[in-house]
């Protein structure tokens, strides 16, 4: 058997990708049930009730620190996988968008490793003065709030190969042209983050709808739909290697 | 292919013809529904704030200048207008030429929007009114501050759409691009036609 064809890479990629999933999954649990931070505290709290929620819910809040500190990074791994598929399809020369995506992935898993690591520092010694347990945990909702904006080199690098014409050229091609729509549009919808460091209510609030509830949702939907996506690629990649790799023996044959 | 073009940039193509078609490729409008359905949350979010405190939002509002809030609307219809004439032209060979011309037009309306947006901003700030004044002033400067960011990429759009139009021809895809640019436009002008009443007048 001569054919050198090898699943190895398409398999690795599926792996990969359960992988980042299964660590996503789980800081998300962490983040809503350990460290209750959906929905997030009110950013109009005064220092005493931060102090007194951290002295609640001290225990349950480093354990949401322990789990986060285990699975936090998990845009990696996600990305790894993203970006290796974009580098499949970016013909013609260097492949910069896909690389500007892999960064990305990692810049951004340190916006979401960080925040349950400031918070586990609240909780740690939690009978403190109020207002430095106040200021902990302030630092880290506005960490996980105000840094939108780094998340979305990877959407611009999406939107740009998705909405190019060649790209729909290769066959099993994880990015359709609607999803560079969906991804651009993801972009502006999470430009909204920084401005959490203006106002304590209302909709650019920390916990407000346009730098709060919309980011975390179309984050989720977006790592929804594109795991979706490149599990689909996947599988059509890996049927035309089995193909491939099934002519190949019998052309052997036919010789033989 | 070729009789496909010719199909798809008749005018009125689709009127005579029972099936019709979308203008623009279907990912624009996921982009455009998706803007529209924030809009449509926010202006639901606006309105139940309004109820828990209608005395203030009526003060706050008799504060706002309407002059430039029509005059905003005047632009952007007169905009969208020169949008809709634009879109005519590039389809007739006869008015091709006139295409770059009709979106500067419609470009430059839109800049106007800015120009009085930003007279708008100034003048409030200079009184010592910002978002944190009241709900109202929050929600104003949120929701115009949105919309003011989506005409911002709305000239971006028509910016291209000038360049693609001073080409002699466009390619299928071209075109349904254009098209997509267009739709977008009016999108900009529709939520402005939303939010104008809502913060300006609704009583």
């Amino acid at each position: 058997m001569s054919a050198t064809t090898s699943l190895f890479s398409v398999k690795s990629q599926r792996a990969i990708l359960w992988w980042g999933i299964g660590l996503a999954v789980a800081y998300a649990l962490a983040l809503i049930f350990l460290m209750r931070m959906v929905p997030p505290p009110s950013a109009d709290w005064s220092a005493e009730s931060v102090s007194e929620f951290y002295r609640d819910h001290s225990t349950s809040i480093r354990w949401g620190a322990v789990i986060s500190g285990w699975t936090g990074a998990f845009m990696m791994p996600i990305l790894a996988v993203v970006a290796i598929q974009m580098a499949r399809v970016e013909t013609g020369g260097a492949k910069i968008w896909s690389a500007l995506s892999l960064v990305s992935g990692a810049l951004m898993s340190l916006f979401l490793a960080l925040p349950p690591i400031f918070w586990g520092a609240a909780a740690f010694t939690a009978d403190r003065e109020p207002e430095i347990t106040a200021l902990a945990h302030q630092i880290g909702l506005l960490t996980l709030t105000t840094t939108d904006q780094y998340y979305i080199f990877m959407w611009v690098g999406v939107t740009v190969l998705a909405l190019r014409p060649a790209t729909q050229l290769v066959s099993n091609n994880p990015f359709p042209r609607w999803w560079g729509y969906l991804s651009l549009w993801i972009t502006v919808m999470f430009e909204a983050g920084a401005f959490a460091f203006i106002p304590k209510t209302g909709p650019l609030a920390w916990n407000g709808l346009l730098v709060f509830w919309s980011p975390l949702t179309l984050f989720g939907v977006w790592i929804t739909i594109q795991c979706w996506l490149l599990f689909r690629a996947l599988r059509g990649q890996e049927d035309d290697q089995r193909s491939g790799a099934a002519k190949e023996r019998d052309l052997e044959t036919a010789f033989l | 292919m070729a009789g496909l073009e010719v199909d798809l940039l008749a005018p009125d193509a689709g009127e005579d013809n029972p099936k019709r078609r979308v203008p623009g490729e279907e990912g624009t409008w996921i982009f455009i529904f998706g803007d529209m359905c924030v809009f449509a949350v926010f202006f639901c979010v606006f309105l139940q704030a309004r109820i828990s405190d209608p005395s203030g939002f009526a003060a706050d509002q008799a504060q706002l200048n309407q002059n430039y809030g029509a005059l905003n609307t005047v632009l952007l219809l007169l905009s969208s207008f020169l949008v809709v004439l634009a879109m005519r032209s590039i389809r007739s060979a006869d008015h091709h030429s006139w295409t770059p011309r009709l979106l500067i037009g419609a470009w430059f309306c839109g800049a106007g929007f800015l120009g009085v947006k930003v007279l708008e901003y100034s003048e409030k700030i200079s009184h010592g009114i910002t978002p944190q004044t009241s709900d109202f002033y929050m929600y104003y400067f949120v929701l115009t501050g949105l919309h003011a960011f989506h005409l911002i990429l709305g000239l971006i759009v028509l910016t291209v759409m000038v360049l693609m139009a001073r080409k002699a021809s466009l390619s299928r895809g071209q075109f349904v691009f254009f098209e997509g640019g267009a739709c977008f436009w009016h999108m900009v002008d529709l939520l402005w036609l939303v939010l104008f009443p809502l913060i300006f007048l609704v009583r």
